[in-house]
């Protein structure tokens, strides 16, 4: 009997403790500004362009950082309990580390369906949805198509107008404001695509490689031709039998250009490019992933310019 | 592969053709009446245009259908009539990809052309209102000087998983393990619903749940660093480690430093049911007609460190109680600290993790004589991340048998592991262990492990 009283006392602390906890709650500062969550440093930095001074954007990940494989950080956890409004890249790219920060999150609106979630996909165009059976012998596939979309400018429109649906249905006071930065992305957008598709022109139909299968959006748009990848297959690391393959198919289609992001290993670009007299370009996935790359514009700038001036610098070879 | 995409798009195309076939034919007969009229107009003679430009295009189309039964399936070198027949053919096809640029200077680039947006803004997951279904396949193999050993010196299919996960409905999820251990009943290793949208920064699980022990008690076999569990958590609470079925309830503390401080605390049914095969703690079943004497109680607290970008710590406390009316009076207290470096800047695939666990265990059995027991144990291990695909590390055991007076095992155990892709992974490890509860103290085993996924199995949390 005795024991049992210990055993019910127990139980009744325990939820009295939970109860106490929760009715000591902290209440939430007074927010001046939205906070915005974005899986990817690119969808914070279109978040603040739509958003300007009125929301907080912070991307989990970071610029350097592959996305397919983010820690799901117990600290990000605490951000997306926060977060007034979620976005993330989709098409399965955080399939990996997303689900267990969404469901650990306690922030109900941000699941899918939720009035604070947004799907920056919804309206892009997939590449590469793939046909036919689909599995894991096609590597690390994603099964509703390529999800690195963000270096596509058009794309990036697109995902203004997400990010700008989204602020405004939990800030609708706010509807014109949102509305009118939104327009004046695109606006600029369009200006900047000129000049990049004009500086990028020369070089059309130049043949490439590239480390990952993340440039097909990109090479789409400014027309350049992506004639294979270090990796085997997606996510698997690259053979040397494969590789053997990769470069005789350089030297036969005269590829003079290898693109790798930041942290994907250069030991084996090295020795392509080496095989190949091609040159190797450390280019970002995301703004951040260089320095001077924070927003979306200098992050475009970037990449064109080092690509122009990687492809001028292969001429003749 | 290849084949099947080649065969798919020759089915399309001859879909395509079909239609094709069709339209002369029947811009033809729309055409018949009006083409009798004494004055064509103009509009007939653009259709006529049409038609003439359409049998053109179904003449071509079948000659790139010959040609495409004809190609291998890898990429050829073509002659230049190829490519200028394939350029016609492209061009005579709709864009498959955004690539049509506005030549010139001041171009903007025109839109993607829209293909059927498949999964996106939907739910994203693979399959439609079915749940995820994921296997996962342990084969194994012990070799040891020690044959007291279960499984010694056999290969083993030790443990063949079938995951089952999804929404119940938009308040809360589901997640069901049923396990089929090599020469045992299958049995539900998980199945519980978490609900998600509770008030106050709550959740809570019902269901049979691995319990909020510590760090390493949280992760299904799979999912280890090693190919078993460390000395000290199969000696507290099995080889399978520690699950209950009961209810959970955990609360992300709010506090104004925005640091991650979760605590939990759950109720399962005794640990005469949870532990049944644990070594060590005697194996003794509820009396019929239960209180609430007969339940377990665990509670847990954890909190996480950001030091920078590239290096976190983790720390957490835990807590057990068991007092049955009849039986063994059980608490155990866990401390576990996890720290983890990876540098983000450059060579992403770099990793360190270096975990550690204390078990502090307090046993009263009520013999006669002497039954009350104090006892602890713990483990710690290194582990550093080679590049995209291999692993090196070592764990270090040491504890005390609970239940007993001075008994204890201790081991090393250096590990190699090879992952191509996530999906699966070799390791090769091996361990010396002295223990003082097999006859024959000291034993080398070799560990050789192979575990595959297929399936989506979801994450599982850091």
């Amino acid at each position: 009997m005795k024991k049992m009283a210990v055993a019910g006392r127990r139980a009744f602390a325990l939820v009295g403790g939970v109860l106490l906890l929760a009715a000591a709650e902290l209440p939430a500062p007074a927010a001046a500004k939205l906070y915005v969550v974005t899986t990817t440093p690119d969808l914070a930095a279109i978040a603040r362009e739509v958003g300007g001074d009125k929301v907080e954007a912070e991307s989990l990940a970071l610029g350097t950082q592959d996305p397919h494989f983010v820690d799901a950080k117990p600290s990000f956890i605490v951000k997306l309990n926060r977060a007034d409004l979620y976005v993330k890249r989709g098409l399965d790219l955080e399939v990996g580390w997303a689900p267990v920060l969404e469901k650990g999150a306690r922030n109900p609106d941000i699941l899918y369906g939720g009035r604070r979630h947004v799907d920056a996909s919804d309206g892009i165009a997939p590449l590469e949805i793939p046909t036919g059976v689909l599995s894991r012998a096609l590597g690390d596939v994603h099964p509703f198509g390529n999800p690195h979309y963000q270096r596509d400018p058009i794309a990036a429109k697109t995902i203004a107008k997400n990010v700008a649906d989204g602020l405004i249905r939990i800030d609708s006071d706010n509807r014109a404001y949102y509305e009118q930065r939104r327009d004046d992305f695109d606006r600029r957008i369009d200006e900047r695509l000129a000049g990049w598709l004009q500086e990028l022109a020369p070089y059309r139909g130049a043949k490439i490689v590239t480390y990952h299968k993340s440039w097909e959006y990109f090479t789409a748009r400014f027309g350049l031709d992506s004639i294979g990848e270090m990796e085997p297959k997606p996510g698997v690391a690259p053979s040397p039998a494969h590789l053997a393959e990769l470069i005789n198919l350089m030297i036969a289609q005269h590829a003079k250009l290898v693109i790798r992001e930041p942290f994907y290993p250069d030991n084996l670009t090295r020795v392509v490019a080496e095989k190949t007299e091609a040159t190797v370009v450390t280019l970002p996935e995301s703004p951040g992933g260089v320095p001077g790359t924070d927003d979306y514009f200098s992050f475009m700038d970037y990449i064109v310019k080092q690509v122009a001036h990687a492809l001028q610098e292969t001429k003749g070879r | 592969m290849a084949s099947r995409s080649i065969a798919t798009r020759l089915a399309f195309e001859k879909r395509r053709l079909w239609h094709l076939r069709l339209l002369p034919v029947v811009a033809l007969v729309a055409l018949a009446p009006i083409a009798a009229a004494a004055n064509e107009t103009q509009e007939i003679r653009e259709l006529r245009k049409e038609v003439g430009e359409l049998r053109d295009a179904v003449r071509e189309l079948k000659g790139q259908l010959r040609q495409l039964k004809g190609q291998p399936p890898a990429p050829v070198a073509t002659t230049e009539q190829e490519k200028e027949l394939e350029a016609e053919i492209r061009a005579a096809m709709p864009p498959l990809a955004p690539g049509t640029l506005a030549p010139g200077v001041g171009a903007v680039a025109a839109a993607p052309p829209v293909q059927p947006a498949v999964g996106a803004g939907i739910g994203k997951s693979s399959s439609i209102l079915n749940p995820d279904i994921s296997f996962n396949g342990d084969f194994t193999f012990l070799g040891t000087d020690n044959r007291q050993l279960n499984k010694a010196n056999r290969f083993s299919f030790r443990e063949a998983e079938v995951g089952f996960q999804a929404p119940i409905d938009p308040y809360a999820r589901a997640d069901a393990f049923i396990t089929f251990d090599e020469g045992e009943s299958p049995g539900v290793e998980e199945a519980y619903a978490t609900f998600l949208t509770l008030p106050y920064n709550l959740q809570a699980r019902i269901g049979k749940f691995r319990l909020s022990f510590g760090k390493n008690n949280l992760l299904h076999r799979h999912a280890l660093s090693q190919t078993d569990r460390p000395l000290a958590e199969v000696a507290n609470f099995g080889e399978e480690g520690l699950s209950g079925t009961g209810i959970g309830v955990s609360y992300l503390v709010p506090n104004p430093w925005d640091q991650y401080v979760l605590v939990t605390g759950e109720v399962a049914n005794g640990l005469g049911e949870e532990l049944e095969g644990a070594q060590g703690i005697p194996l003794e079943r509820p009396a019929p007609g239960r209180s609430l004497d007969d339940f377990v109680y665990v509670g847990h607290a954890q909190s996480f460190f950001d030091l920078n970008a590239n290096n976190n710590i983790e720390v957490g406390g835990s807590f057990l109680a068991n007092e049955p009316r009849s039986g063994t009076d059980t608490r155990v207290y866990g401390v576990d600290l996890t720290y983890r470096w990876r540098p983000l800047a450059q060579q992403g695939y770099r990793q360190f993790l270096w975990r550690s666990e204390g078990y502090f265990t307090h046993q009263d059995t009520h013999a006669a004589g002497r039954s009350v027991f104090d006892t602890s144990g713990g483990y710690t291990y290194g582990e550093y991340r080679l590049g995209q695909t291999q692993w090196v590390g070592t764990r270090v055991d040491w504890t005390e048998i609970p239940g007993t007076s001075g008994k204890k095992e201790w081991g090393v155990y250096p590990y190699f592991t090879f992952s191509p892709l996530e999906f699966g992974y070799f390791r090769v490890g091996y361990e010396y262990v002295r223990s003082d509860r097999l006859n024959d103290k000291d034993s080398h085993r070799v560990w050789l492990q192979y575990n595959f996924s297929i399936g989506p199995h979801a994450a599982h949390a850091f």
